[in-house]
């Protein structure tokens, strides 16, 4: 789907002496099919804005568009472009109720008003889709599963609404690192269908590989916004946020600043970047290979 | 994400007159405040004391209309206050009838009366929890009910967890919030009209709610007792300070009050209902 | 296993590796169903010396939101000491030193619910430190953290442990939290499968995924580059100290 923001703000508590600003002039588009993670630091706005972008907030300034659509405006139009969005919370997991994980999928399609077969058909499509085997997973206990699966069996949850907007409030906080790269790998998978993804983490390195752009803010305003290659030099010079690259990408940036020479077309729009570990063993190997035959 | 500004229960720093009070002569007025507010059943005392309560909030720098919001929580308590009155408390003329139900005269005078009476005792908490540390305020509970020690009440205890469910209740709000956000996106609705969906939707709520309001007093229990926190022991809270000449006013203040108070209400005869 | 007063040790597990009970152990949070947990000699199964073993051992949990206990931050770090049935003059030198260490001490009348996650965390090792410790376990602090205030934290525990001699057991899914450890224990299916240097374990990739657990991606460079041919030091695990491997020798 496609998400059009302009000028957007939000006043918590508007019009009493609490008042606090928590975004304003936020100017940003999204194309269908595109993976964007919203990332900045704690009381940022980065929640807030998911919030408004799923609807659950009205703007209290500004224009925020999805399919053309005012989002958090009233009507069956409204409705209907709401009804496709997906919301991921934060910690999934805690949400689930039921006394089966088949039930707990099942919930979100059948409170829709589908009819039961066809919710348990899309049930098992959702939990196929995070790699959970709906005869084997599907009738267990949610507490008997690892938080992993747990968060998993939430995600399903989401997808069997077959979301054309999915967003995700840190979906990757508090995972160890199997579950993690199971998570991603699967959020990829969505991305290749052509789901528009929205995730909201501080985990930025998890997605450098993966997301087409990346929406930074800081104290409620867009402090960087583009593709990794075009984010990351600007966060780097930015003590904050550097500590908050990965320690691959820091390392690439130190050698860089120390004159170390890998820097060339690492950043630069055509360039590939440097992600992972092999990555950065090349281009070192690479610099220091041109160094000893000049 | 952010809890919006106020809430029953969470502490708002301030220099205020009010705020600089000492803790046990603030919660030793508030209670006095309450039981005034329980002996009084008309509604010219409720009027007087909802501006005294005005007033100070307006000294605490909060104003009455904020101290309102924060008890949004509380609103459903209030409604089914005064729906149970409209609808089982029967005496005088009936008023309107709706089927087999009756909503008779004292019914909603009694009804309007008790939702007052609960809203006043509220705002004061209210007024009290927004203008005092929590800890600080279960540590004055601690101490004035210190004589009840020796009868074997662990006044201490009973303080502390007070002082923790002052602490907790905007935490637990924001979950409710966002697990109530969380199912409605999956299409809960609390209002739906068929009573099988209404009941799973109610159960999608409060199932998650229940366990994380179990987990939470759990780890909190396990991080108090890592901090050497024990049942019956011997707290001594930091904060111990002697009283002031402020304290002594705001005495001479409320003590004045609930005489005004006492004196409008003899005056004003007790037309109120269920004395 | 171990650790002795002044160590850093950093304790490594996947989800389900037992991590979270061994660390309830050291304190007395859980008691052993078999075998014992004595620290300075006194096991953690006797009743009598269980404030003791609890004064000497802080603990600091995951979730900053479920261990803060007061509503402002001052009177969080107060919590602690005013257990112990301290003076209040004692108390105050006490608060005040813990929210200066941890950086608070600008912050110490707001509200808790104002604070960040970072200043949550730091605020909860504040209220540890107030009881002067001569160990900290922290159980998986940063996982919740963005990479700014877990550097803090970081920075923290290794300043502690340098000026202090504050033992450290550190309890973490992720090796890349390595921050000044000396020593790495790891944990798979509730046994102990290793114990050693960092240099020694961390850049040992295929070992550490069999357990679940991702090497360090800084360890995995120099391991690369070694096998390669160029000479960067195992024990060059920070980016500080590749950069200045890798530049000082270029």
């Amino acid at each position: 789907m496609r998400i059009r923001v302009k000028d957007l703000g939000y006043v918590y508590d508007h019009g009493t002496p609490m008042a606090a600003q928590a975004l304003s002039g936020i100017d940003w588009e999204v194309r269908p099919g595109e993976f964007w993670v919203v990332s900045g630091p704690s009381g940022s706005g980065k929640t807030t804005l998911s919030l408004l972008l799923a609807g659950l907030l009205p703007p209290t300034s500004g224009s925020l568009q999805v399919d053309g659509v005012e989002i958090s405006g009233r009507g069956s139009v409204a409705e209907g472009v709401r009804r496709r969005i997906g919301v991921v919370f934060q910690f999934p997991e805690h949400q689930l109720f039921a006394g089966s994980v088949m039930e707990d999928v099942v919930f979100g399609p059948r409170s829709h008003g589908l009819p039961a077969r066809e919710s348990e058909a899309r049930a098992e499509e959702a939990l196929r889709m995070v790699g959970l085997d709906p005869s084997a997973v599907g009738p267990r206990i949610p507490r008997e599963l690892s938080g992993g699966q747990r968060r998993l069996a939430a995600v399903a949850g989401i997808l069997a609404l077959r979301p054309s907007l999915l967003i995700l409030d840190e979906p990757t906080a508090g995972l160890d690192h199997p579950a993690r790269v199971r998570l991603l790998e699967i959020l990829a998978g969505l991305h290749r269908e052509g789901i528009t993804i929205v995730a909201v983490s501080h985990r930025i390195g998890d997605f450098l590989s993966l997301a087409d752009g990346f929406l930074c803010l800081e104290k409620g305003r867009i402090f960087a916004s583009g593709d990794s290659r075009q984010v990351v030099p600007a966060l780097a010079v930015t003590p904050g946020w550097r500590d908050g690259l990965p320690d691959v990408v820091r390392l690439m940036l130190s050698l860089e600043e120390r004159g170390f020479g890998v820097g060339d077309g690492v950043w630069a729009p055509e360039g590939n970047g440097v992600w992972t570990p092999e990555e950065a063993a090349e281009r070192i190997l690479t610099a220091l290979g041109g160094r000893s035959s000049p | 994400m952010r809890a919006s500004g106020l809430m029953l229960g969470r502490y708002l720093p301030g220099a205020s007159p009010v705020h600089t009070l000492d803790p046990r002569v603030k919660l030793g007025l508030a209670s006095a405040l309450g039981i005034l507010i329980f002996i009084c059943t008309d509604p010219v005392s409720y009027t007087v004391i909802l501006a005294g309560l005005s007033l100070a909030a307006r000294a605490a720098g909060l104003g009455l209309v904020l101290l309102a919001r924060g008890l949004r929580p509380a609103v459903p308590f209030l409604l089914f206050t005064l729906t149970a009155h409209l609808l089982f408390t029967r005496g005088g003329e009936p008023l309107l009838a709706a089927g087999p139900l009756i909503m008779y005269e004292k019914g909603a005078a009694l009804g309007v009366l008790m939702t007052l009476r609960l809203l006043l005792l509220l705002l004061t908490a209210a007024l009290l929890s927004s203008t005092t540390p929590p800890l600080a305020l279960s540590d004055a509970g601690g101490s004035l009910l210190h004589p009840l020690r020796r009868l074997g009440i662990p006044a201490g205890d009973l303080a502390v967890s007070a002082s923790l469910a002052f602490r907790f209740i905007p935490t637990l709000w924001e979950e409710a919030q966002r697990l109530a956000r969380a199912q409605a996106v999956r299409g809960a609705r609390l209002s739906d009209a068929n009573p099988a969906r209404r009941i799973r939707s109610y159960l999608a709520l409060l199932v998650p709610l229940f366990t994380s309001v179990l987990e939470r007093a759990d780890h909190l229990r396990e991080a108090m007792e890592a901090r050497c926190f024990k049942s019956g022991g011997h707290r001594v809270p930091w904060r111990g300070r002697l009283l002031t000449v402020k304290d002594a006013a705001a005495v001479l203040i409320t003590g004045a009050f609930a005489a005004l108070v006492w004196l409008i209400r003899g005056w004003s005869g007790g037309v109120g209902v269920g004395s | 296993m171990a650790v002795e007063q002044g160590e850093y040790v950093l304790i490594a597990g996947a989800n389900g590796s037992g991590k979270s009970t061994l660390a309830r152990h050291l304190n007395g949070l859980l008691l052993p169903t078999s075998g014992e947990v004595r620290i300075m000699g006194r096991p953690t199964h006797d009743p009598e010396d269980i404030m003791e073993i609890r004064y000497a051992v802080g603990y600091v949990f995951q979730n900053p939101e479920n261990q803060i206990v007061a509503g402002v931050v001052q009177d969080d770090v107060a919590f602690g000491p005013e257990n112990l049935g301290l003076d209040p003059s004692e108390t105050r030198i006490r608060v005040e030193e813990s929210l200066r260490a941890v950086h608070l001490w600008n912050l110490r009348e707001r509200s808790v619910f104002a604070l960040s996650g970072g200043e949550k965390q730091r605020l909860a090792l504040a209220g540890v430190l107030a009881m002067r410790p001569r160990c900290i376990v922290l159980d998986e602090p940063c996982s919740l953290l963005d990479g700014a205030a877990r550097k803090g934290i970081l920075d923290l525990l290794a300043q502690f442990n340098r000026e202090h001699g504050t033992a450290i057991i550190y309890f973490t899914h992720d090796l890349a939290e390595i921050g000044a450890a000396r020593r790495v224990v790891l944990l798979a299916g509730g046994c102990l499968v290793a114990d050693g240097r960092p240099a020694d374990l961390l850049p040992e990739a295929h070992l550490l995924k069999s357990f679940g657990l991702e090497a360090p991606p800084l360890a995995v460079v120099g391991e690369l580059l070694r096998s390669a041919g160029v000479l960067v030091p195992r024990r060059a695990l920070s980016v500080k100290e590749m950069v200045e491997a890798l530049c000082g020798s270029g």
